[in-house]
Formats: C-alpha cells, sequence, structure tokens
C-alpha cells in the first residue's frame, strides 16, 4: 500500500467523512510535499499553539473517496504537486468561504494545528485524530528513510566540525553559534530544537547539579561538552546527541562514557523486529551499564518515566515516548531516538543520542559519529 | 537603503524617550525596511485587536536603536527579501535562535515592541537582560506613516484604480439568482487572475431587498440571500497589493430605484465630493470632516437616513495597514498635511429599502484634496439578466 492508500484505510476504519489539516506535520504527510516551511516547534506536542500559526496559509481536506484538495495563498502555490493533489488558491481572509465549498462531509477529523481557527469557522462536527496519525506516520517510507539517514551522517558531521573548532575561552553559546552557521553555510532549512554544546566544568559550580547550563562559561581544561542537536531540512528533523571531554579526562568518566554507549550498542542488538517493544528497550541499556559497574551514574532509573526516548519524523518528537511498559511492538520503518544521559557529581554530565531505524532483520544505527572519540586535545 | 526612514524612527524614538525598537513582521517592520515584496500574514484589525492574525513567532525581526544601529534577524527561507538592500545588517539564523541572534545587539533598556508577535518578542527580550522595561512601538511611527511619500501614494493610486475596475467586473458580471457570497468571490477570482497578493479584509457585496428579512435591520446579512430585482447592493471592498491596502465602497440597484434612496445615493456623493472640495491643507482639521459631508448632506434634505451622527465617524487613514491613524473622527484632533491618504466612508440606512454606503480614499496634496477612486457616481441603476 501506498501512502495514500494507508490514509485512505485508516479514514474508512474511523468512521469519519473527511481529514482536514492545516500547515503542520500531518499537513505535509498527506501532500506529499517537503518544500514548504511551517512553523515547527520541539514542543508542538505539549503546547500546540506555540509553534503554528493562528490562521493557517496552507491547509489540505482530505474526503473518503481519496481526492485531497489543498487550498492555500497565491504565495505559496508552487510548493504544491498538483498531480496528487487538486490546489485551489484564494486569498486568507476568503479560505472560511473555499473550505466551505471544499468540505463534503459531516465528520471531518482534525489536527492541533489551527484547531481553533477550525472550529471556529466550520459548523461540522471536528474529531481530533492526531493519534491516528502517528500511527500512520510511524512507519517511514524509502524516501523519508533516505532523508533521514542523510540528516543522520550530517548532524554526525556538523558536530565533528564543532569538535574541529573548539578553542580555549570560547563561550558555550559561541560553540553553539557553530552548530548554527555550519547550517546554514550548508544549506539546512531550519534546526529541530535550540542546540546545546552543554560545558560543565569539573570541580566547579556549574558540575554540581545537571541544570542550569551557563550560555557565557567558557571553555577550559576540565569541561564535558554534553551535545543536544537536531536539524530540519526538506520536512524531516534530526535528534542527535554526544559528549566529548576537553583535555584529558579521569578514569571514571572515561569508563563512563564508555559503559554509556555499550548500554546503546547492546540494546540494538537485541531489537527482534515484530517481537521487541518499545517499552523494553531502556531495559536493555541498564542491564549493560550495571553489568559495567555504572548503574547508579544513569540519570533515569529503569522504572522512571525520563526523557529516554522518542520516535522521530517530520516533527522532531513522535509518540510514543520511550517510557517502561510502552507496548508498541517495533517494525520495520519505524526510526526512534534513544537517548540514555549519566551524571557524574562535580565532574560533568554526558549524553548519547542516536537515531535507531528498524529494519527487516534487527535495527541500524543512522547516527554513526565514532563512540570512541571522548577526549579532545587542547 | 531608507537612511530617511531611520532618522525619522529616531526622531520619533527620542520624542517619546524609547532607546530601541524590536519589530516583529508587520507594518512598523515593512515601513522602516521599505521592503514591499516579502509577505506577512495581516488582517485588517491587526494594529487595532493586537494578536488576531500575526504569527505567534515571528519569521523576521527588526532591532534599530536610537543611535541608527539596526539588524534584521531573518530565517533561512526568507533572507533573500533582506539581503538584496540590507547586506551587512542582516543576522541569518534559524527561528529557535533569534533570541541568541538579537542578544548581541541589544543594549538598552528601554524597548518599544510591535504588537505582532510581541508576546515572544517581549520574552525573548526579559531573557535578554530583564531590566528592559517594554513599551509599545506600534503607535511610534503613526505621526510619520500618516504621511505618504511618492512612491507609497503611487502605489495607493494603482490599487484605487484597480479596486474601481475589479468592482466594474463584478458590477458587469452580476447575475439573477446568484448568491452574495458568488459575488463576493467574483472579487477573489478578479484579484488573483491580476497577480493582487492578498486583500485588506474580507470583501462585502452586501445585498438587501426591498421589504424583505434583509432590510429591517442594518446589521443584517445573509451570504446566501439571492439576488433579484429591487436589492441594493452596498459595496465594501480592499485590495493588498506590494504591502499596501485599498479600502473601496460604492452602492447599486439593481433594478428601479425607489426616489428616496436615488436621492440619497446623490446626496452621499455629493456630501464627499463637497467634503473634499472644502479642505484647505495646513488648516483645515480631521475632525470638521464629517460635519462638511453633514452639512451637504443635511442641505439636500437627507439627513435624517445619515448614520454615526452622534460619533461623526468618517474614516481612517490608509496605507501599509488598512486602518491607520489618525482615525477620521470628531475624536481625533489633526491638522491635514499634504501626503496624508485616507478613506471616507459615509453610510445612509433606509430601513425596508437598502443600505447604501460610499467609501473613497482622499490624497491631500499642497493644493487641496484629490479623491484617489474614481468609480462614476451616477452608476446606481443597474439591469442585470
Amino acid at each position: 500500500m501506498n501512502r495514500r492508500e494507508k490514509i485512505l484505510k485508516k479514514l474508512n476504519e474511523s468512521g469519519l467523512d473527511g481529514l482536514l489539516f492545516a500547515s503542520g506535520a500531518n499537513f505535509q504527510y498527506v501532500v506529499e510535499s517537503n518544500s514548504y516551511f511551517w512553523q515547527r516547534y520541539c514542543f508542538n506536542l505539549d503546547e500546540p499553539v506555540a509553534g503554528a500559526r493562528i490562521i493557517p496559509e496552507a491547509m489540505v481536506y482530505l474526503n473518503k473517496d481519496g481526492k485531497s484538495t489543498i487550498l492555500t495563498t497565491p504565495l505559496l502555490k508552487e510548493h504544491f504537486d498538483t498531480t496528487l493533489n487538486d490546489v485551489v488558491v484564494s486569498y486568507m481572509d476568503q479560505f472560511e468561504d473555499e473550505l466551505t465549498k471544499i468540505i463534503d462531509g459531516k465528520k471531518i477529523g482534525i489536527g492541533r494545528d489551527c484547531e481553533a481557527w477550525f472550529r471556529k469557522t466550520l459548523k461540522v462536527k471536528l474529531i481530533e485524530v492526531e493519534d491516528i496519525f502517528y500511527d500512520l506516520r510511524r512507519i517511514k517510507d524509502e524516501k523519508e528513510i533516505a532523508l533521514m539517514t542523510k540528516l543522520g551522517k550530517f548532524t554526525d558531521d556538523a558536530v565533528m566540525y564543532v569538535c574541529k573548532h573548539l578553542k580555549p575561552g570560547m563561550t558555550m553559546f559561541d560553540a553553539e553559534r557553530m552548530i548554527v552557521d555550519y547550517g546554514l553555510q550548508n544549506g539546512m532549512a531550519d534546526l529541530s530544537f535550540p542546540p546545546t554544546c552543554g560545558f560543565k566544568t569539573r570541580n566547579t559550580e556549574n558540575a554540581q547539579s545537571i541544570e542550569p547550563f551557563e550560555n557565557d562559561r567558557k571553555l577550559v581544561e576540565g569541561t564535558m561538552i554534553a551535545f543536544d542537536i537536531g536539524y530540519m531540512d526538506r520536512g524531516y528533523c534530526s535528534d542527535w546527541g554526544r559528549t566529548v571531554y576537553y583535555g584529558k579526562a579521569p578514569e571514571l568518566v572515561k569508563k563512563g562514557y564508555e559503559a554509556l554507549q555499550a548500554g546503546e550498542t547492546y540494546m540494538v542488538s537485541k531489537i527482534v523486529p515484530g517481537v521487541t517493544k518499545f517499552g523494553e528497550l531502556y531495559g536493555f541499556i541498564c542491564d549493560k551499564v550495571e553489568e559495567l559497574g555504572y548503574y547508579d551514574y544513569l540519570r533515569f532509573k529503569r522504572d522512571e518515566t525520563g526523557g529516554n526516548g522518542h520516535h522521530i519524523g517530520s516533527e522532531v518528537h513522535e509518540l510514543p515516548f520511550l517510557v517502561p511498559g510502552d507496548e508498541l511492538v517495533l517494525q520495520p520503518g519505524m526510526i526512534f531516538c534513544s537517548e540514555p544521559k549519566m551524571f557524574f557529581k562535580n565532574e560533568g554530565y554526558m549524553r548519547v543520542e542516536d537515531m535507531i531505524l528498524v529494519t527487516e532483520y534487527g535495527a541500524e544505527f543512522l547516527t554513526n559519529f565514532p563512540r570512541d572519540l571522548f577526549e579532545i586535545e587542547l | 537603503m531608507r537612511e530617511d526612514r531611520i532618522l525619522k524612527t529616531i526622531n520619533e524614538l527620542n520624542k517619546k524617550g524609547i532607546e530601541a525598537v524590536v519589530y516583529g513582521p508587520g507594518a512598523n517592520f515593512q515601513y522602516i525596511l521599505d521592503v514591499t515584496d516579502y509577505w506577512w500574514q495581516r488582517s485588517c484589525d491587526t494594529n487595532i485587536m493586537g494578536f488576531s492574525s500575526a504569527y505567534n513567532l515571528p519569521d523576521a525581526l527588526l532591532y534599530l536603536n536610537n543611535k541608527g544601529d539596526y539588524q534584521i534577524i531573518c530565517n533561512y527561507h526568507n533572507k533573500e527579501y533582506f539581503t538584496k538592500k540590507y547586506l551587512g545588517h542582516v543576522t541569518c539564523s534559524y527561528m529557535d535562535q533569534f533570541e541568541d541572534a538579537l542578544a548581541p545587539f541589544v543594549k538598552e533598556k528601554r524597548i518599544g515592541v510591535s504588537v505582532s508577535c510581541s508576546k515572544y518578542i517581549s520574552e525573548i527580550l526579559r531573557n535578554i537582560n530583564s531590566n528592559i522595561e517594554i513599551v509599545d512601538g506600534e503607535n511610534l511611527l503613526n505621526d510619520i506613516r500618516c504621511f505618504k511619500e511618492e512612491d507609497e501614494i503611487k502605489t495607493l493610486r494603482e490599487l484605487c484604480k484597480f479596486t474601481d475596475d475589479a468592482v466594474m467586473y463584478v458590477v458587469n458580471n452580476l447575475k439573477m439568482g446568484m448568491s452574495q457570497r458568488e459575488a463576493e468571490n467574483l472579487l477573489v477570482k478578479y484579484g488573483y487572475e491580476h497577480g493582487v497578493s492578498d486583500f485588506s479584509f474580507p470583501p462585502t457585496v452586501g445585498f438587501k431587498t426591498q421589504n424583505t428579512i434583509t432590510t429591517r435591520d442594518v446589521e443584517y446579512y445573509d451570504r446566501e440571500w439571492k439576488l433579484q430585482p429591487q436589492t441594493g447592493i452596498a459595496f465594501d471592498v480592499g485590495y493588498m497589493n506590494k504591502g499596501y491596502c485599498s479600502d473601496w465602497g460604492r452602492s447599486v440597484y439593481v433594478g428601479k430605484a425607489p426616489d428616496i434612496c436615488k436621492k440619497g445615493y446623490e446626496a452621499l456623493n455629493k456630501g464627499v465630493e463637497y467634503m473634499a472640495s472644502q479642505i484647505v491643507p495646513y488648516k483645515t482639521n480631521i475632525n470638521e470632516l464629517y460635519a462638511l459631508v453633514m452639512k451637504k448632506v443635511d442641505e439636500l434634505g437627507m439627513l435624517d437616513y445619515l448614520r454615526y451622527k452622534d460619533v461623526q465617524m468618517l474614516g481612517h487613514q490608509i496605507g501599509i495597514d488598512c486602518h491607520e491613524f489618525p482615525m477620521v473622527n470628531k475624536d481625533f484632533d489633526f491638522v491635514i498635511k499634504p501626503g496624508m491618504t485616507f478613506a471616507v466612508e459615509p453610510k445612509m440606512w433606509f430601513e425596508n429599502e437598502m443600505y447604501m454606503r460610499v467609501e473613497d480614499i482622499v490624497l491631500i496634496t499642497e493644493e487641496g484634496a484629490e479623491i484617489l477612486t474614481k468609480f462614476p457616481r451616477d452608476l446606481f441603476e443597474i439591469e442585470v439578466k
């Protein structure tokens, strides 16, 4: 089944007459066009109005017969594929009129982008269907996998660039600006979220707790740098983590980083498509880290609902999150992030984050930044 | 480079004791930079109602201080609009990084912000320095934006002509049985086919038919109402193009109009023409204009039908925003000077008969006033097939 057929199957199962989405991830998914730039926000899941526009400038209606109609402004029409969709052009103030004509059902599924506008504007019954779409979007097709593989590699390269250009005395802000500039110079459309090159310097107040990071903290010998970086391009996001140590690292943290990396690779080796459940994964990491004697340093323990991972695609955080007991069975085509962390009081904070693709036979990393690169020479 | 507009802005900043402004996409942003091809979401009420149509998050920001230092922070996908004119003053960054990109420039403690994205801008300014006092920046340029320059007048003149032609197209293509909605959609079609980028506001081609529910209450419109004989049609239409707005009104009558309506429409138009003829630049005050219309309408015996005699509301300045200040009514004290362009929109109401409106854009010149909207005032009764 191609993407459109899958959506229609879900639509028919749901008992809805049609689907209506404004500028956002579901819109992009339905219209199959990824050159149109919509305002994206990494916390869209929790605060759907925060990043979206209030009034839609592009929307798509898909009816039960599989006919999709995009309604947009003259300015944006070039972005959309007219072989797959009818494109109706109008002015923003007239969208209400045009939309009323386009909608041919009584019970319509909508997303959360511009939801207030839809509810104010339309008289038909509107049902929120974000969940259905998380189910659909969770299995990536070949094109999506290719784009995300490229993004994983791009992020590897970007952080390698930063690692090669670290200089004593530069601030955390300066390092993060390098991430921005690298993206801009290489044509990336956006970031997935504000990047962090988190500095924690040993035996300073700054290393007493995980939060906060200080933007103006200067890089000196004995600083651990925890990267949390994501780029967005052609409609898809990356989310990425590694940690490096500026100078010669104490044995404890060096071994700790090795354990964290070992946990990550062990977890991936345990994935059996069609069998392994998403909620089991963090347990594998814990097993390996424990075996290596570093369990106490893990930021989140086995049964904690911390920020250990999530699915990823056109939004940086897609459902479900990696929490203990999540029943989702991993299937080929899924891409998720796993992001275990460790904290060493007075020493520093470290994180690893990988984008992982579930394949027919197991799982593979889309992020391949060398796991043994830890100490950076001054 | 619009050094002149930047200098004018600095002057206004100094007058009001504001040290800098940070503007999101909107009228002041467009005005200072004179970048008219960058498209921002506008609504006719943005500057009045605040948030209603702005983005939550800006995809471009303008910072300008009272020493004339300025910087544009913009996105990767819209940077071309700004680098053409302002290379060296553009920080291209990502949306999530605007706070960081702006931070190195902001040294001031009292900063004006735009209505567009004001919540976001205020928040990032406070993150940059919690001692920053945030004040209104939206109204900072009202007194300079109300005097239009030659290029702006040229754009407005073209738009008025365009709106004249668009309504003539609608008048020529009305059909019996067509709904008000369909008539309004003819305006969309005409605008779009001629490459105009947006409306100033949702247009009204208001149908009211003699002795029906539609002519019992002046506010009542049914957009599914069908065009039939003895229907008065009141137009309220505005297009936006090259960053500027029009706002336009006339009324027509389908079939043979009752004498009272005919006489009313003539009086309404004469009122506008008389008012315009009486304007003396540097002398006439904006608060006198409604009284001039009223005087002529009274002379012609139609004063009872004129609306808003209590507040003497006649119109508003027009330019980048559809509704700009000063408003044209008895409460705004402002001496009229060359370069002002304002919309005047007197209305009449004939219960059980029709609602009528005329709206013109008036340009003030050194000699007096010129009406930029030229749609024939004697076209009232029309035949429709």
